[in-house]
């Protein structure tokens, strides 16, 4: 057990390594590139003396080192900095729609999980059967469909020409259920693949045609013997999964209307208003590097053969 | 040649090798096929449905949409591959020497790489390209980055494990150099998965990229590149679906391609990685 600990206090600190190396990298990005920061990070329809005040705010006469001194000691504090567009703090304002994502992504990796882990053991279990080639075909379909497409085609189709569901916005429960599916689909799609391989992997192993031969029925020796050892790369795709989910929030809550940061990114991005793209990559960043330690500790939780 | 076997017995590599082949044959014979110029307006033919004459329809300003989705395959086939390009120029090397030789090397190219991922594809190609302006040049770079911690991660782990095989240790026991013992005996064997990933890469830089064509910050109008069509189909999309379907399908079929021969190769030259269906028992 002490080589575990070790090893995730191992990477607690790696993690923060990678977290400063992000927050240099966003800081040069909108730094040292070509443009003016101050009136970069201003907006571009900030007056004169707008941009005079953030030059000033910013010290952008000081050398870099103490500007970024300056950003990442407010960063620790909690600040991000004030946004262009509203005014507001930059933390407000993702604070602000942070749950909206999060629920989004949630709801999506529990779809994913459920439909995608029993889709690939059905898969594997009926291995060249129908099904199986059912399921693998759609499966395929479904890691090569632009999320936006999908999302788009589904409107047309429950909104649109059935009216069952709301085609963007928030306001009703169900609103929730097109953003998701669409954010869902690929992660379903990626799971049951390595579900499918994972257990066609485990099915194959001397173990179970010992438990067969021991007379024990189909569901407890694919569920207890293969499903259970299979789990570990299903796990790792799936945790992993939920950190792209955040990403390719983006796109879905764009085209349902989603008020959440992905959509906020893009607004921001169009705006050019950087303090506020600036916080959101710290953020997402953070958001990753957690997930990352979580899948680490989990695989010595889920898997008792595992010591650093 | 067992490879090619393997791959001609593979019904799904085929069928991706062929949409490919196709795509390459209506980029290059676009303007052999149409009679239209992919950004000729015509206002007075704008958003009509498929017929003898426009063959997929015309989009908002009367342009013939089969033709532009025709010249949009050499935009998304050229980012998909010159993306690639710079991923693989970066990422090969940065891994090999962080698997070849460890330590602080490996330390350093491995942060580097979390540090990227970390940044998650899209956001960091987004960001880019907000930063450095939106071009087809900058969307390409933007797309290329975020491919390079994919590959440096890959080849590291081949490098990692090949750098302990005894032909290796038999190598350098022969005095060979390091350059050497990479070039000839390390990265030859550690090109089959990154030769499988590279295909399975250049799919998904044509669906990022198209991403940010449909965000509205990737390749600009009146340039015809599918993620930006569907993009500004979208507001039509009660009124003339076919604006944002047909771009969607392109975009779809190319990204499945390039899935398929992925798959396809990695089957053919790397039995061992395959998750297709072995004896068992």
């Amino acid at each position: 057990m002490k080589g575990t600990a070790a090893h995730i206090v191992r990477t607690l600190l790696l993690s923060l390594v990678t977290l400063f190396g992000v927050s240099v990298l966003i800081f040069l990005m909108l730094r040292v590139l070509p443009g003016d920061p101050a009136r970069v990070l201003a907006g571009l329809d900030a007056s004169a003396e707008q941009v005079d005040r953030i030059r000033a705010e910013l010290g952008l006469d000081e050398p870099l080192l103490s500007q970024y001194w300056a950003f990442i000691s407010g960063v620790l504090q909690g600040d991000l900095g004030v946004s262009a567009r509203t005014s507001r703090p930059v933390a407000l304002e993702i604070f602000a729609r942070m749950p909206a994502t999060l629920t989004l992504a949630v709801v999506a990796t529990v779809i994913g999980s459920v439909v995608g882990v029993a889709a690939g053991v059905v898969a594997a279990v009926r291995r060249n059967s129908v099904v199986d080639h059912v399921i693998s075909s759609v499966a395929m379909m479904g890691v090569s469909m632009p999320v936006y497409w999908l999302g788009l085609l589904l409107i047309l189709l429950f909104a649109v020409t059935l009216g069952w569901l709301p085609a963007a916005g928030s306001d009703e429960p169900l609103s929730i259920v097109l953003p998701a599916a669409t954010l869902g689909a690929f992660s379903t799609a990626l799971v049951s693949r390595m579900t499918r391989a994972s257990m066609l992997e485990v099915l194959g192993q001397d173990f179970i045609r010992t438990a067969q031969a021991k007379g024990a029925p189909p569901r407890t020796v694919i569920i207890r013997h293969g499903l259970r050892n299979a789990f570990i790369p299903i796990l790792t795709v799936i945790s992993l999964q939920f950190g792209a989910l955040l990403g390719g929030a983006v796109l879905t809550e764009t085209v349902f209307g989603w008020p959440g940061i992905g959509r906020l990114l893009v607004d921001s991005i169009a705006a050019r208003d950087f303090a506020v793209v600036q916080g959101l990559v710290l953020v997402y960043a953070l958001l990753f590097v957690l997930l990352n330690v979580f899948v680490d500790v989990l695989y010595v939780v889920v898997d008792p053969r595992i010591r650093y | 040649m067992r490879a090619w076997r393997r791959f001609r017995h593979h019904p799904p590599a085929l069928v991706g090798l062929g949409i490919i082949v196709t795509f390459l044959v209506l980029a290059f014979a676009a303007p052999l096929i149409s009679p239209y110029d992919p950004n000729a307006q015509d206002l007075s033919a704008a958003i009509q449905g498929p017929s003898g004459s426009h063959w997929l329809g015309t989009d908002q300003l009367g342009r013939d949409i089969a033709t532009r989705l025709m010249y949009g395959t050499r935009v998304s086939l050229l980012i998909g591959v010159l993306a690639v390009a710079i991923g693989l120029l970066v990422g090969v090397p940065l891994g090999v020497v962080a698997g070849y030789y460890g330590g602080w090397a490996d330390m350093a190219v491995s942060r580097f790489a979390d540090m990227l991922f970390a940044f998650t594809s899209i956001l960091l190609a987004l960001t880019l390209v907000a930063v450095l302006g939106v071009s087809l040049q900058n969307v390409i770079i933007a797309v290329g980055i975020s491919v390079v911690p994919v590959i440096v991660r890959l080849v590291r782990s081949s490098v990692l494990s090949l750098r302990e095989e005894p032909f290796v240790e038999a190598a350098r026991g022969l005095g060979a150099s390091d350059l050497r013992i990479i070039v000839r005996h390390v990265f030859r064997n550690a090109l089959t998965p990154v030769l499988v990933h590279a295909t399975l890469s250049i799919g998904v830089s044509i669906l990022l990229a198209a991403g940010l064509g449909f965000l509205g910050l990737g390749v600009q109008s009146p340039t015809a590149e599918w993620g930006t069509m569907l993009g500004e189909g979208r507001q039509f999309i009660f009124s003339a679906p076919h604006l944002t379907a047909f771009p969607g399908i392109a975009i779809f079929l190319a990204i499945l391609a390039f899935n398929l021969l992925g798959d396809g190769l990695r089957d053919a030259l790397d039995p061992r990685m395959s998750t297709a269906d072995r004896p068992t028992g």
